[in-house]
């Protein structure tokens, strides 16, 4: 009999890879823990893959211009294209119109997106979002009771405190910071 | 110099990864949850156009003809 731990790392291994969960269900001899390392492995793998996938959607926010850009991504994209397309944004070194994007969306999108956001650009988001918005997205996961997903933002804002490497595969902005970064010790600019 | 012989599963070199506890599944299993790996970023984004599609009937008409432009064509 699987354990609850191992059933539940099972669920989210499947949800992952967009299959019923009796088709991971050979894995259960690993455990908890190995299911939940090898959960990660997966994410990263498939996170190098959806910017492929997703290159038209990625292409257009590139090429259109802000002011349709915005209300396109409101009214139109399902969370998942958005959140797919903010990190092929972010992952090929747009964080300017990223950050462009992400000011104009309110927080209950942002939170409706970012599960399917990359984790890697989760330390760029925290350059690039203003702190207010951002605190806005954890509150909102948080009364949706999505702590998986908060529990991302709280990791790597605790290695930004803590002096953390930021996660790879990310290029650096080499502009100000404005997010809740600009409030880190060591991090502020200006007077 | 001589390199170290890599020990890891096409599994683990698939992943990029080095995790000994995935040695222990047999190969077939391992190449059944790669053949799930390669085929999942599809899922994903066909899940993404259907999410998509749903959307369609409910939009302004010049909005919809911007959605419509990033799906992929239909094959006839």
């Amino acid at each position: 009999m699987t354990d609850p731990a191992t059933e539940r790392q099972l669920r989210r291994l499947a949800e992952l890879l967009h299959v019923d969960v009796d088709r991971v269900e050979f894995l259960a001899p690993l455990g908890a823990r190995e299911l939940a390392v090898l959960r990660e492995h997966t994410a990263r793998d498939l996170h190098r893959r959806y910017p492929r996938a997703y290159r038209r959607i990625i292409r257009m926010g590139r090429l259109a211009p802000m002011r349709l850009a915005a209300p396109f991504a409101t009214r139109v994209l399902p969370p998942r294209m958005l959140g797919r397309a903010i990190s092929g944004g972010v992952l090929t070194g747009r964080t300017e119109r990223a950050a462009a994007l992400i000011g104009r969306l309110p927080p209950e999108l942002l939170a409706d997106l970012a599960p399917y956001l990359d984790p890697a650009i989760i330390t760029t988001l925290l350059d690039i979002t203003p702190p207010e918005l951002l605190g806005g997205v954890v509150n909102e996961l948080m009364a949706r009771e999505d702590y998986d997903t908060a529990d991302l933002f709280a990791a790597q804002f605790t290695a930004a405190l803590t002096g953390g490497a930021p996660a790879p595969g990310v290029p650096r902005s080499a502009e100000r910071p404005r997010g809740l970064r600009r409030l880190l010790p060591g991090r502020r600019t200006g007077a | 110099m001589s390199e170290t012989p890599d020990e890891r599963t096409p599994l683990e070199r698939r992943l990029g990864a080095d995790q000994p506890a995935l040695r222990q599944l047999e190969p077939s299993r391992q190449a059944e949850f790669i053949a799930l790996l390669d085929g999942a970023a599809d899922r994903d984004r066909a899940a993404a156009e259907a999410e998509l599609r749903e959307r369609l009937p409910h939009l302004p008409r010049g909005l919809r003809l911007l959605a419509t432009a990033t799906l992929p064509r239909r094959r006839r």
